[in-house]
């Protein structure tokens, strides 16, 4: 999996591409932990090109949503491909998440 | 019928996938991320658990079925470590609970539950055999 990030002036943006899998949620961990650190008030996740989700992946993700809680940030989540948006499903993850359709109304939200 | 053995570690997932890939009937493509979903939430399971800490394997593989008149895609697991039902005895995780009330993990076998039509469980001879079937006029 491919993790990116970019600093904007108010926030930061995540861009997750591939696969978040026991073997690559870690790295998600890792950055989005290291992005919390800079205290933005909010950390927009691009999940465009995420293709896949496991349940280590939802661990990771909830694992960073206690976290940002901790930071007083919000975590925003964008463009779930229909995988994703089905294990989003399944777990509960949609009620709980903040979730846009768009780059643009996660900008906004 | 294919199959493959793999030594019980985190790092052989892409080796499962490929597998999965190379074997999954043409007219199951559709099934592809799901499948990897239920075998990774599987191995992971017999990774973690099932051999306390010792190394072991691992061993999956595929069949189509005609069962009760419906054509089915199975996925089947081996393991030989300690004798362990995951559908009995995994949790029902709480999925209405928010953030903060939320345990983490706990989510593998509801999820592989959720996305498969059937799935069995025996223990003989000292070996641990789940099956999982996706139905085919659904999916395929």
């Amino acid at each position: 999996m491919e993790v990116l990030v970019s600093d904007k002036k108010d926030y930061s943006v995540i861009t997750l591409k591939g696969r978040m899998d026991a073997t690559t949620v870690a790295r998600f961990e890792e950055v989005c932990t290291a992005t919390l650190e800079k205290n933005f008030s909010k950390i927009i996740i691009n999940l465009e090109e995420l293709e896949y989700i496991s349940s280590a992946g939802l661990r990771g993700i909830l694992l960073m949503e206690k976290l940002s809680k901790k930071h007083n940030t919000m975590l925003v989540f964008y463009g779930l491909q229909h995988m994703v948006k089905e294990v989003f499903d399944i777990s509960g993850f949609t009620a709980i998440l903040k979730i846009c359709d768009t780059y643009d109304s996660a900008v906004k939200i | 019928m294919p199959v493959l053995k793999v030594p019980a570690t985190i790092e052989n997932l892409v080796v499962v996938n490929k597998f999965i890939d190379k074997h999954l009937p043409n007219d199951c493509k559709a099934l592809q991320k799901k499948v990897q979903l239920v075998a990774e939430e599987l191995l992971v399971n017999v990774f973690m658990h099932a051999y306390l800490g010792s190394l072991g394997e691992a061993e999956i593989g595929c069949k189509n079925i005609f069962f009760d008149n419906q054509e089915y895609f199975c996925l089947w697991v081996n393991d030989t470590g300690k004798a362990f039902n995951p559908f009995l005895e995994a949790m029902t995780p709480n999925t209405s609970l928010d953030v903060e009330n939320r345990p983490i993990g706990g989510l593998g076998i509801h999820l592989i539950k959720s996305v498969v039509n059937h799935y069995a469980y025996s223990y003989t001879d000292g070996i641990n055999h789940i099956e999982l079937y996706f139905k085919k006029e659904n999916v395929c």
